[in-house]
């Protein structure tokens, strides 16, 4: 009997609705994942923290750079600094390929750096991200 | 004797009898006397030669202020001269009529130009200094700078941004398309195609204003080019010429040290219109060179419709295209960014008739300094 995957945690932190829908579209139609949404840094550092609490599972971030409240390089930023959850796996997926955020982002040791191109390409991105994690060994939270 | 007859005017200017030569008219000491004439011929030599400099001056049209008061100096210091002159002379021929008469004329043109000078002085006042000149060109260079980096961040950010909000409508026409696929009558699954056409037109134009706009910002790496071979793998790898056509180029193509990126640019563009606005599915392109004043003179010839005469303006203007959008897909940017980058590297660009077909013949220079020419316009995107 096939073993049913292990249950992978995505924290998606989008504002672009159509993003979010497009993420939404692709992990909807997969099995194993759970797909939690926030638009901006501050809510995201919250979720991880309670979801640190709660019940330690692996979770990988995907990210976006320009973002309300709080951008995606500050939440890097004060992600590395807090002890608890400061080694969270995180993607960049962003339609910023300006050299300054390529390298501030890889600075700030992200895992992948993935920029939003035309559908046809970004699923393909998508469909190598995803064979991607399902083979990484994540922490346990 | 002689004032019987009816003297003619010109020898009567220079009949000497009725007057004493100076020598004879008073007591002169012979220091006294040699003072004069010495100092008269100096005076003379002096103005004749200060009148010729000027008159040289004003002859090679040198940049000179006021070239019409310099003239009125010319002959006013000459006739100076020549009064001085007529006075030495005259210590031994008393022209006194001729020496009467140049100075009426030198009296005339020393008041004339008072007069003229009086009218000029407020404009002399006016000149500014070379130091003076230097600042306002500066000050404009630097409006004129900060204009054209504002402009260009303008169309950088304007296509950048544009982007985003496109590629949401190209995600959502792309799903509806999918999800909707079975179910759509043959005249929506019609509208459908067409939105997405159009979307990828929009990406297509806005796409090549961010090149556009990048045209003249970015800095080129200076390198061995072998132009024919960067036409040919062009052809193959990029273009993808259809199957009718065919490439010939000229044998003499050189091989130059230069920008490889804005001259592939230049070539892409030019090959690429002229199979796409080619009127047959086949056809020549023939890419030949010339030597040229400015360096090197590349043409790039189809067999095509050619292109009228009266349009052969228009078509470097931005988004223009001869031909409806429906009929040849093109953001009307390729030959705007063709004279763009021929003209960031100080040459031209040309169409002319080659029966049947168009030419177009650009000009690349022989060699870029790494320097000027990209320090010359880079230097408006280059923060300060």
């Amino acid at each position: 009997m096939k073993e049913r995957p292990r249950e992978l945690r995505i924290l998606l932190v989008e504002d672009d609705e159509v993003d979010v829908l497009c993420m939404q579209r692709y992990y909807g139609r997969r099995e194993g994942y759970q797909l939690t949404i926030v638009d901006n840094g501050y809510d995201a550092l919250a979720q991880l923290r309670a979801w640190k609490q709660e019940r330690p599972a692996p979770t990988v971030v995907f990210l976006d750079l320009n973002l309300p409240r709080m951008g995606g390089l500050e939440f890097l930023d004060r992600l590395r600094a807090e002890d608890e959850i400061s080694s969270s796996v995180v993607f960049v997926i962003t339609t910023s390929t300006d050299p300054n955020d390529v390298s501030a982002a890889w600075e700030r040791n992200v895992a992948g750096y993935f920029a939003k191109t035309r559908p046809e390409e970004f699923q393909l991105k998508l469909a190598s991200l995803e064979r991607f994690i399902r083979s990484l060994e994540l922490p346990c939270g | 004797m002689g004032q019987s007859l009816p003297m003619n005017p010109f020898a009567l200017l220079f009949d000497t009898a009725d007057f004493p030569a100076r020598w004879h008219c008073g007591r002169w000491t012979e220091l006294h006397g040699w003072v004069h004439i010495v100092s008269d011929a100096a005076i003379f030599f002096a103005y004749a030669f200060i009148s010729s400099l000027l008159l040289i001056l004003l002859v090679r049209r040198e940049r000179i202020p006021f070239p019409r008061i310099l003239a009125l100096f010319v002959a006013f210091i000459a006739c100076c001269g020549l009064t001085h002159l007529n006075e030495a002379v005259i210590f031994w021929q008393p022209v006194y009529r001729w020496a009467g008469l140049v100075k009426l004329i030198t009296a005339l043109i020393s008041v004339g130009t008072a007069f003229a000078m009086v009218l000029v002085i407020p404009q002399v006042q006016r000149l500014r200094t070379p130091a003076e000149l230097e600042q306002e060109v500066e000050r404009r260079t630097s409006m004129l700078q900060q204009s054209n980096a504002d402009l260009e961040s303008f169309a950088y950010v304007a296509s950048h941004d544009l982007k985003a909000p496109l590629r949401a409508v190209d995600n959502l026409s792309a799903w509806l398309e999918e999800d909707l696929a079975d179910r759509l009558e043959p005249d929506e699954a019609e509208k459908m195609e067409l939105l997405r056409g159009r979307v990828r037109r929009m990406e297509m134009l806005l796409d090549d204003l961010l090149s556009y706009s990048r045209a003249s910002r970015a800095v080129h790496d200076i390198q061995e080019v072998n132009v024919g071979e960067l036409v040919a793998e062009l052809c193959q790898t990029q273009l993808e010429l259809p199957a009718g056509f065919t490439l010939e180029l000229s044998p003499d193509l050189p091989t130059l040290s230069t920008a490889r990126i804005p001259l592939e640019q230049v070539f892409r563009n030019l090959i690429s219109n002229a199979v796409k606005h080619h009127d047959r599915g086949e056809g020549r392109i023939e890419v030949s060179w010339a030597p040229h004043p400015h360096g090197h003179a590349f043409s790039v010839r189809d067999d095509g419709p050619g292109i009228p005469a009266e349009q052969r303006e228009r078509v470097f203007g931005l988004f223009k295209t001869l031909r409806p959008r429906d009929e040849v897909e093109g953001s009307g940017i390729g030959l705007s960014l063709v004279q763009r980058l021929v003209k960031r590297y100080f040459g031209e660009v040309s169409i002319e008739d080659a029966e049947p077909g168009a030419r177009v013949t650009f000009t690349w220079p022989a060699t870029i300094e790494p320097e000027s020419p990209v320090a010359a316009t880079g230097s408006a995107a280059r923060p300060t």
